[in-house]
């Protein structure tokens, strides 16, 4: 109660959205309201035919005793019908956009409350099954779950088979939700692994002569070969040489790599296309 | 005459306290804007119609 106005139902995780809510047919509870119904006019039909015919006739203390009798039973049916209701009422499906909750009021003092993910979810499976529901469209619902996690039977909820073919599209959404949130994470692993690679590198080093204005790279012995490779023609003064092609050089690095991450493929949210 | 009415007063007082845990459930597990609000209050009504007609029947008539 005290958490109603911020959360739609008890239990509901901060930023989950209810896509789904529902209860069972109000004709599922025809049957008792039927049958309190009847139990509440039966002791008047009686008291009119008994009365008519003349067969009994009280005393004043026995007409007490009947009023006194008569209302305990009115109490008794009315009772009875609200414990009816509130097991009715308070049976609830709710589908959010990351789980399936049931929750099932047995009566009073008796409440039976199961989740599954939607990414748990095997198969779902929708049964309309007698005359009332046929024409009035309500079935059972049976959600098959992956693991330990309990199976669900939702009863007499209306249009079992579009709830059922919506319980499959969420599950479907929040599968691919998963990889993505996966894939997102495995390129962030390794974007943050470049990054630190490219920390561990020495940086060349920028000195200026004492003497001169010329400024004098310190670079490290490999990368100092390197460049001096590079710039072999250069430094010669003759004709510009091609660089030695490696093989497999060009074909790692400078193609495309497909499965690479680049922080625009972050931004957007989505990750290496594995 | 006295235990019959004694005897209504001890099921007034039983039928008293299963509808306050009646009433905690719907409070405790509705759902803002359905329809357990409505059903506490024709409950209400119908028991005090109920009590009430009782009690006016054997003390007037």
């Amino acid at each position: 109660m005290r958490n109603k106005k911020r959360l739609f139902f008890p239990g509901q995780e901060k930023g989950e959205k209810v896509i789904f809510f529902t209860r069972r047919h109000p004709l599922s509870f025809l049957g008792m309201f039927l049958f309190a119904f009847f139990m509440t006019v039966l002791p008047f039909l009686v008291y009119w035919v008994v009365s008519a015919r003349g067969v009994v006739e009280l005393d004043p203390t026995g007409q007490k005793v009947m009023i006194m009798l008569s209302g305990t039973y009115l109490l008794f049916v009315l009772g009875f019908f609200l414990a009816a209701w509130i097991d009715y009422y308070l049976d609830i499906m709710i589908v959010t956009d990351s789980r399936i909750v049931d929750i099932a009021q047995n009566v009073l003092f008796s409440r039976d409350v199961a989740e599954a993910n939607l990414t748990d979810i095997e198969d779902v499976n929708a049964e309309v099954r007698g005359i009332l529901p046929t024409f009035f469209h309500f079935g059972t619902v049976f959600v098959q779950t992956a693991g330990t996690a309990r199976n669900f039977e939702f009863k007499s909820m209306p249009d079992p088979y579009g709830i059922s073919r919506m319980i499959v599209d969420l599950h479907q959404k929040s599968l691919l939700k998963e990889e993505k949130r996966e894939a997102r994470e495995i390129g962030e692993s390794i974007a943050s692994r470049r990054e630190n690679d490219k920390k561990e590198e020495p940086k060349p080093e920028i000195k200026k002569s004492a003497n001169s204005s010329e400024e004098q790279l310190d670079l490290p012995a490999d990368a100092t070969r390197q460049q001096s490779n590079s710039l072999g023609g250069l430094q010669a003064g003759g004709p510009a040489t091609t660089p030695p092609k490696v093989e497999g050089i060009e074909a790692g690095l400078g193609g495309e790599d497909n499965n690479s991450v680049s922080h625009d493929d972050l931004k957007k949210g989505g990750g290496a296309d594995f | 005459m006295l235990w019959i009415i004694l005897g209504y007063i001890a099921f007034l007082v039983v039928f008293f306290i299963f509808s306050i845990a009646a009433f905690y459930h719907c409070r405790e597990y509705g759902y803002t804007g359905d329809a357990t609000n409505l059903m506490m209050i024709v409950y209400s009504l119908i028991s005090l119609v109920i009590i009430i007609g009782t009690f006016y029947t054997l003390l007037f008539f």
